[in-house]
């Protein structure tokens, strides 16, 4: 069979930042003579560092889904509002399209993408027999709807600026604003700090 | 035990970033794309006048983004009241309400981000229209890259949409003329970045420099 050769296997560095191919020194550090970027064969620490930020993550999920996100006073009247309850909300107004584009950005993406970081993580620590094909297919989805879930952030941002008549009608922001941000922002990192070319290193060591 | 090719010259190869497989540089024609055959990433994508597209995009979006972030996105009144909304105020507003780590990654997910990144590829696509390297441009660049992700000036607009409907229950919602700014603003900034030919651009780089040495 007429293997296919890797970078790692031909004792080449992929420069993280420019995507220049060069030998790193002996002691594997060096830097990239295009773009100054330090020079690593695989990220570094990127398991360890992906485990760390996921599990802030999955912390931090709870408060910002238990916590209020806003709370909207009308006449002195109102009550706190958690992102789950401003869906159920939504839904009684019948406007079932935005129900579930925030339901899917603000409760379902950051669940999901928890769940594929860590199934990453097991399947590079040679826990799970995913398919490496799939499984980096799985990576690219991750970093590419990360982002959207800011969403929610950005919706509030706005309601408390219009939303400012007094005792007439006002949001208020509350304390899952900042929770719900730093899981977007920590499981962005984790997904940053993975290397997936971790999911295809096995099959060079099983095969060589 | 490792096979070990110390004889392989990088040079005229380029490996994949999802899977590390090594794959020979080729010149790709306009309008394709080069697809790993290992674990079907991107590898590469030919996009034609990366360096003029990116400049005329990043003056465009130059021009726009000072009236998006300034004047109002929309409005809406209530009871005779009229209270505007712009970006800006979000960032402001969420600060007063004691959410501090909330306003500053609204600040700079939809106001700082979007700014740098405009600067720094109007900087560096100037810098190689005017076939100049200064010793500071591969660090700029590599700083636009950095910042790509954390600019979500798209998810921005959502949340414009979003907030309109749930407010149309309550009262009167009206379109500032920041809102038209900023639409602008969104579609220049994105095709900007889906010109940007990151390759082309340190390749580049990489010419003038070595033409620049003797």
């Amino acid at each position: 069979m007429n293997r296919a050769i890797t970078a790692r296997a031909a004792g080449l560095a992929r420069c993280h930042d420019c995507g220049r191919l060069a030998r790193p020194a002996p002691d594997g550090h060096g830097h990239c003579r295009r773009c100054g970027a330090a020079l690593h064969i695989r990220k570094p620490e990127s398991v360890s560092r992906t485990w760390a930020l996921l599990i802030t993550a999955i912390i931090l999920y709870f408060p910002a889904n238990l916590l209020p996100i806003m709370t909207v006073t009308s006449f002195g009247g109102g009550e706190p509002d958690t992102i789950m309850s401003g869906v159920i909300l939504l839904i009684k107004l019948k406007s079932y399209l935005v129900a579930a584009v925030v339901f899917i950005a603000s409760v379902l993406v950051p669940l999901l993408k928890m769940l594929a970081i860590l199934l990453l993580l097991l399947r590079a620590q040679g826990y799970l027999g995913l398919d490496k094909r799939q499984s980096t297919k799985l990576y690219r989805v991750v970093e590419l709807v990360g982002r959207w879930s800011m969403l929610d952030l950005f919706v509030i941002a706005l309601l408390v600026t219009l939303v400012n008549f007094g005792a007439v009608a006002k949001i208020v922001s509350g304390p899952a604003a900042t929770a719900f941000g730093a899981v977007v922002v920590l499981t962005m990192l984790a997904a940053e700090s993975f290397d997936a070319r971790l999911i295809w290193d096995n099959e060079d060591i099983h095969e060589n | 035990m490792t096979k070990s090719a110390p004889s392989i010259d990088p040079a005229g190869l380029i490996s994949c970033h999802d899977c590390d497989l090594l794959i020979a540089k080729a010149d790709l024609p306009p309008g394709t794309k080069a697809l790993c055959p290992r674990c079907g990433g991107t590898v590469r994508l030919s996009r034609p006048n990366s360096i003029e597209r990116t400049l005329a995009l990043a003056l465009t979006s130059l021009l726009f983004y000072v009236p998006a972030n300034i004047m109002p996105i929309m409005g809406m009144r209530v009871m005779g009241q009229m209270q505007n909304a712009a970006i800006h105020q979000g960032v402001r507003v969420l600060g007063e309400n004691g959410q501090h780590g909330a306003a500053l990654l609204v600040f700079i997910s939809a106001m700082a981000a979007p700014l740098v990144k405009i600067l720094l590829g109007l900087h560096v696509s100037l810098c190689l229209f005017a076939r100049r390297c200064p010793d500071h441009l591969p660090a700029c660049f590599r700083l636009y890259l950095h910042l790509d992700e954390w600019a979500m000036l798209e998810v921005y607009m959502l949340g414009i949409l979003v907030a309109v409907v749930k407010l149309m229950g309550m009262a009167t919602v009206l379109p500032g003329p920041g809102l038209y700014c900023f639409i602008a603003l969104l579609l220049s900034t994105t095709t900007m970045t889906s010109m940007l030919d990151p390759d082309r651009f340190w390749e580049e780089m990489e010419r003038l420099r070595t033409e620049k040495l003797p």
